[in-house]
């Protein structure tokens, strides 16, 4: 009988016709109960979740727009496709659950592709599969169908809402507002002199620079044509046999002026491009830095902090080169292309015309040909990065390669990459090998015809030989930039992208923001609590569920539970790293999102799991949150932390240099400076973050002594994967999935034999594994 | 009522009821220490009432069990791995072709559902996107595949393409949908496109 149910999408008949004409949630999946691509809507309204199936495939009938979803969101409804209408009342539901069966409601990821489960008093009911590109809408449909089987209005941040470019149409990618199609380039570049401004001067004495220099560049064919016009043909009225050498003397004289001071002016006006340039970079990341430092930890966890830097650095990369060699560079070359026109047409409008036959032969092969070579070039660095690696893996593995005996298999590795680079280059090389000469053949062509033209303009007498001469020399002034059009118009492009994007990271708002008007609270007393908080990190996986707990002033607090339990985020709430989703957090009876968050963070102090030290002398370290402390101050709190005799004995006692390229202090040492440090910070509300880990008895007993003496007076709130480290604690937490499920002392809890007392049995069980294979070894 | 689900990939908590995991019969690795192994001869899938699969073995029941591939890019069919409604690991399974015709089929099903991984049977455009860089642009991609026509953004080659043994490449897209590419068994149409767009030789990988 349960193999009879086979069918993946069989189809919930009978129970009539689903009509919705104004449902309060609406989102469109796209693919089937089967898993195949198609179109699916999830709907809910009266009082029941439905999912509709109407043949086609996504979108349904074009997207829906940011603003109308927002919109909806107001009045408290999830739209995020075009409800499906008429249609409704036309298409079977294939599947139906009241929403008072739900209990609750998540999206279960799976392979490329999610599913919405709801739980029910019967189990886990599976409503719609998405593919991966929709689990955050479907997160936001989770979020809402549970507060509406709870009876609350469906309440979410507009700013997890899927975003759309307000132009094309086209969804945009998390955490950019930036459509790469749609950049509007030129309010880019206004906001860019923005930043030139301060520079103005500067920049107007490079322009100037750059015009005098390209003038005096379209100089020499010019004085060329005089003297094979006027002197060697005579047609100027001198006295042959001295004023010719003179004039002679004279012009050549000025051909190596203007060439001197040509050069020297293009060396002028380079400077100051590049002094302009790096400064403009300059202001610009000082201002990108300090944006990215305002920034709520949430911007780094979405965005993660790799990907960051890498984007920030290569956008800085790009758009520095073009501010300081692209600018000059592009604007050069299209000045000279355009004097060289002018002083062209100015010699023979005939001859100009034959020069620019060759150029839209050259534009086209232009636009065609340097994609290719270009792609050519990526994968030869492509294959050489892959070279890199290889090297990169054995040397650093050196010993595992050699402990192993692989030498033989790292070097054929090494060897078939090897050969790849080798038959790629010379790809490559063919291809660069092939476009110059073709290019030079083209704009070669031009300059035949410029002779032969030129030729029987001559025999016509309409022009002399000289205005040949000029025009060969302009020919290259012009066919030249021409080659490079397609590139120099891409730099730039790239370049006002990447300024777009780091203007992006400018515009980004902290989510974490100050109250509007502050509430001080100058000296905090240390009562927490929270009340029935919510949270997630990204708004389909819900972190806590639910958390409420009150704190009394010098209370410590320790927390207990399986990583991913929740406890590491339940103290970057409390820290007001991020705000809770729903709920809230008081301190001292004030919600903490109106405490001025200077306040705060000045009293909050914090002893992490991965004791971070930056690079400094230990006194700078122990004296990071207050630079300020005295000598005795920073001596005290090392004492107090059981870190001053090992301090004092280093060789460079407290001037000791650490952090990177720094001395090598232990685990227990790191930890116990990391201790120091909130000692002389002092805060009222302590967090301790598996403060002990990895040490041996000795060490873990100063540590504990330490850490006896810091939480004197201060709510403190701990987490310790060994649940030793938590005897300290007057009542600990138990989580478990984003709830809290015991409370009480040690002793309370192991009474009570639940989640608890199972987890310290089986610390017991591997600590007395562990004492074994210690023996054993 | 919601009936004849397939509930691949909502393992969920365990309902009430469920079974204590007892030992698996045939254990290969029981003496060193590794994974339970599942002897196929006496492993059958059944789809219970309410759409959840359940897994028999000669010693024990399971329920809601929910499957995985252990090597899903380089042996699909084979090392399924199974865990009951709780969540426990029940054991591995060597290749699904073992398994009765009706098992394996299930077994099929349920694995389908979790990797929507399908296989493209042609490309039928690929089309430039995002003037950002002309030299790099970001590739959309039209494809039909056995599970009926995708669309994959591929913001940038090097990402975004992997090279699955010989001649087989993994499309992965910026939202994270896949497909397993073969262009050798796509149209002639399809081959040059993926030529153009895919400078890439398969031996490298």
């Amino acid at each position: 009988m349960a193999d009879a149910a086979v069918g993946s999408c069989a189809t919930e008949t009978g129970q009539g016709r689903a009509t919705l004409a104004e449902p309060t949630v609406c989102v469109a999946s796209d693919l089937t109960e089967a898993g195949r691509s198609g179109c699916r809507w999830l709907l809910v309204g009266d009082g029941e979740v439905r999912v509709l199936g109407v043949p086609g495939t996504w979108p349904p009938e074009g997207p829906p727009h940011g603003a109308e979803a927002e919109d909806a969101l107001r009045d408290g409804r999830l739209l995020l496709a075009p409800p499906p209408g008429a249609a409704a009342g036309v298409w079977e539901p294939i599947r139906r659950l009241p929403l008072s069966e739900v209990k609750g409601c998540r999206v279960e990821p799976l392979v490329a592709a999610g599913a919405l489960v709801a739980d029910t008093p019967g189990g886990p009911r599976l409503l719609i599969r998405f593919s991966s590109a929709l689990s955050g809408d479907f997160g936001l449909a989770a979020r809402a169908i549970e507060a509406l089987a709870r009876g609350e209005p469906v309440v979410l941040d507009p700013r997890d809402l899927p975003r759309y470019c307000p132009h094309c149409g086209r969804r945009l990618q998390a955490n950019t507002r930036v459509c790469p199609v749609c950049v509007h380039r030129g309010a880019v570049l206004r906001r860019l002199l923005a930043f030139a401004w301060p520079y103005r001067y500067r920049m107007a004495l490079a322009g100037a620079l750059m015009i005098l220099g390209t003038a005096l560049a379209v100089l020499p064919p010019k004085i060329m044509q005089w003297i094979t016009d006027g002197l060697l043909y005579g047609h100027w009225p001198l006295p042959r046999a001295y004023g010719s050498v003179a004039m002679l003397t004279l012009l050549v004289g000025a051909l190596l002026c203007t060439r001197l001071l040509g050069s020297a002016v293009s060396v002028w006006q380079e400077r100051t491009g590049i002094w302009v340039g790096a400064h403009i970079m300059g202001s610009l990341r000082d201002t990108l830095w300090r944006g990215l430092q305002g920034l709520s930890l949430a911007y780094f966890d979405k965005a993660q902090v790799g990907q960051i830097m890498q984007r920030i650095n290569g956008d800085t990369q790009r758009l520095q080169g073009f501010l300081t060699d692209g600018v000059q560079y592009v604007a050069g070359q299209v000045l000279q292309l355009l004097f060289a026109l002018i002083m062209m047409l100015g010699t023979s409008w005939q001859l100009t015309l034959v020069v620019l036959l060759p150029a839209p032969a050259l534009l086209i092969m232009s636009y065609l040909v340097w994609p290719r070579v270009i792609r050519y070039d990526r994968r030869l660095w492509q294959l050489f990065g892959r070279l890199n690696v290889v090297v990169n893996d054995a040397l650093s593995g050196i010993r595992v390669v050699k402990a192993f005996g692989q030498e033989p298999r790292e070097v054929s590795r090494f060897d078939q990459v090897s050969r790849g680079v080798v038959r790629q280059s010379v790809l490559t090389g063919n291809v660069w090998a092939t476009v110059f000469p073709i290019f030079g053949f083209v704009s070669g062509i031009g300059g035949l015809l410029v002779w032969y033209v030129g030729g029987l303009l001559i025999f016509h007498r309409a022009i002399e030989f000289g205005a040949i001469v000029a025009v060969t020399g302009y020919m290259g002034m012009l066919l030249g930039p021409l080659q490079w059009f397609s590139q120099l118009a891409n730099w730039t492009l790239t370049s006002l992208t990447s300024a777009e994007r780091i203007f992006e990271v400018l515009d980004t708002e902290p989510e974490v923001l100050e109250a509007q008007d502050p509430v001080d609270l100058a000296r905090i007393e240390g009562g927490i609590s929270l009340r029935d908080v919510h949270f997630g990190y990204a708004p389909h996986i819900p972190v806590l569920r639910g958390i409420t707990l009150d704190v009394r002033p010098g209370e410590m607090i320790g927390l207990v539970g399986a990583s991913g339990a929740g406890k590491s985020t339940l103290i970057n709430l409390i820290c007001r790293l991020y705000d809770p989703d729903s709920g809230a957090i008081t301190v001292d009876g004030t919600d903490l999102r109106r405490v001025r968050l200077e306040d705060l963070r000045r009293q909050f102090g914090v002893v992490l799991q991965d004791t971070f030290l930056f690079d400094g002398t230990v006194a700078e370290n122990i004296a990071y949150a207050r630079p300020e402390a005295s000598r005795p101050e920073i001596m005290r709190a090392a004492w107090i932390a059981n870190a001053h005799e090992f301090i004092v004995q280093l060789p460079d006692g407290y001037d000791t240099a650490i952090g990177e390229g720094g001395a090598r202090l232990s685990g227990g040492e790191r930890q116990r400076l990391a201790i120091a440090r909130a000692v002389l910070h002092d805060p009222r509300i302590l967090i301790l973050d598996e403060a002990t880990a990895s040490v041996d008895t000795e060490t873990e007993r100063k540590i504990q002594e330490a850490i006896g003496r810091l939480i004197r007076g201060r709510t403190t709130f701990a987490i310790a994967h060994r649940l030793s480290t938590l005897r300290h604690a007057d009542r600990l937490v138990v989580l478990d999935k984003g709830r809290i499920i015991e409370t009480g002392t040690h002793q309370e809890l192991m009474e009570h034999r639940g989640k608890y007392a199972q987890l310290v049995e089986a610390q017991r069980e591997s600590a007395r594994l562990q004492g074994e294979v210690g023996i054993g070894a | 009522m919601d009936t004849g689900e397939t509930a691949a990939g909502f393992g969920g908590p365990a309902p009430s009821g469920a079974p204590a995991p007892g030992p698996p019969e045939t254990d290969r690795n029981a003496g060193q220490g590794g994974p339970p192994f599942l002897d196929a001869v006496t492993v059958s899938l059944h789809r219970a009432a309410d759409g959840a699969l359940r897994l028999c073995t000669a010693a024990a029941t399971y329920l809601r069990v929910s499957c995985y591939r252990a090597f899903p890019l380089s042996a699909p069919e084979e090392w399924v791995v199974f865990f009951d409604g709780g969540g426990a690991h029940v054991g591995v399974l060597e290749a699904v072709a073992d398994l009765d015709e009706a098992s394996a089929a299930l077994c099929r099903e349920e694995l389908e559902l979790r990797y929507v991984v399908p296989l493209v049977r042609d490309v039928l455009a690929v089309r430039e996107e995002f003037a950002e860089n002309r030299w790099n642009p970001a590739l959309v991609w039209d494809v039909e595949t056995e599970r009926g026509p995708f669309r994959l953004h591929l913001p940038n080659l090097q990402d975004h393409v992997r090279p699955l043994g010989p001649g087989r490449l993994l499309l992965t897209d910026r939202d994270g949908r896949r497909c397993v590419l073969d262009p050798a068994a796509l149209s002639g149409h399809g081959r040059a496109l993926v030529a153009r767009h895919l400078w890439m030789d398969a031996e490298q990988g």
